[in-house]
């Protein structure tokens, strides 16, 4: 139950993530919810390549034997994911921006109907 | 409507969580790593690629083709706030150097506290120093071109605010900052084609390896290190200004 921690609280920020996104009244916290989203993703990637005792950092240093160090597949697969997410979160957040000047709001439960303008 | 979607949303997340527990409970436990690629990889790049930091080489050598991806999703990203902002601050921003006070007195001019342009202004050469230092060591240790790009693209934040625009127009301009972006992922592409030019597949690490520890080695890691410090640094800049912009010139027609 303990090793395996990491994961059951990565799928708990999946699921509270996205219980702030179905319920979401504001366009902005709703892509605060998506980043708890791919936090959860960093949390799976960095356990699965996760090794203790004893975790070193995958930098080659004296004296550290190669074979204590973590993954360092999964931590270049987290710096990708970190940085696909600021990408999309500043896509996002410019929509909202164009949103908010179209409809006057940025309540999705008030942007839901497609009505002519 | 709230009154269905909320016990609705309830459900679905509890029968999702409990999916999550009993899938994830069957992997092995955290720590207790097995698998082969990452031992492989620790084994392999050092000798093999000349790098102190094996989460680099993998970036941008064993895995250097997906990396080239998502930098194109990146600039993507940027192009994509560029148009979806800019078709009316491209109107605009000429209306708005119109605008922008001249004389030391205007009441428009902006004059942030002064202790905050007593802390951005030297915090602009430190973050340049450490940005600099983070991605050229970045097959070195910890850190590397997308870190220290982020660092030195703080700079634009700090610029709007001990300048506002008119310090944004005239110490970053959009189409420096275009041309650098431009220049830095034109150079990954590029750096590929040294692999082809030498009659072995794209991506192939063709330049001279050099000693192990130096600045200059690891081939083409540390090249296309720089060239992504230098695409994410100006792609962050050119994003902060997209967005801190329009609040500028909101001030200055507040002010006509």
């Amino acid at each position: 139950m303990i090793s395996h921690l990491p994961f059951y609280v990565a799928g708990w920020l999946l699921v509270v993530a996205l219980y702030g996104m179905a319920t979401s009244r504001n366009l902005v916290h709703l892509i605060g919810c998506l980043g708890v989203v791919q936090a959860a993703s960093y949390l799976v990637l960095l356990a699965v390549g996760f090794r203790w005792p004893p975790a070193q950092a995958p930098i080659y240093q004296r004296d550290v034997p190669l074979e204590t160090t973590v993954d360092p597949i999964v931590q270049a697969l987290t710096l990708t994911d970190i940085v696909v997410s600021a990408a999309s979160a500043a896509l996002l957040l410019s929509l909202t921006v164009q949103i908010q000047k179209r409809k006057g709001t940025i309540d999705p439960r008030r942007l839901l109907p497609l009505r002519n303008p | 409507m709230n009154r269905v979607r909320t016990p609705l949303v309830l459900v679905a997340a509890a029968a999702l969580f409990s999916l999550l527990v009993w899938g994830l409970g069957d992997l092995p436990g955290v720590g207790e790593y097995a698998g082969p690629y990452g031992d492989v990889i620790i084994r392999a790049a050092r000798n093999e690629r000349h790098v102190l930091n094996a989460v680099a080489a993998v970036n941008f050598d064993y895995r250097g083709f997906d990396t080239l991806g998502e930098e194109f999703i990146f600039f993507a990203s940027v192009i994509g706030v560029a148009l979806l902002l800019r078709d009316e601050n491209e109107d605009q921003r000429a209306s708005t150097r119109r605008l922008l006070p001249r004389s030391t007195n205007d009441p428009r001019r902006w004059m942030p506290a002064e202790p905050v342009s007593l802390v951005s202004l030297p915090a602009v050469g430190a973050l340049l120093v450490f940005g600099g230092y983070i991605v050229l060591q970045g097959h070195l240790s910890p850190g590397g071109g997308f870190q220290g790009g982020i660092v030195i693209s703080a700079v634009a934040l700090l610029v709007a605010l001990s300048g506002g625009a008119a310090a944004l127009y005239r110490t970053l301009p959009l189409a420096v900052l275009e041309f650098v972006e431009a220049l830095g992922i034109g150079s990954y592409l590029a750096i590929g084609f040294c692999g082809v030019a030498a009659g072995r597949p794209y991506l192939t690490n063709v330049l001279p390896l050099g000693e192990t520890g130096n600045l200059l080695s690891s081939g083409t890691i540390w090249a296309i290190n720089f060239g992504v410090g230098v695409a994410v640094a100006a792609g962050f800049m050119l994003l902060t200004i997209e967005f801190v912009e329009p609040l500028h010139r909101a001030r200055y027609r507040r002010h006509q």
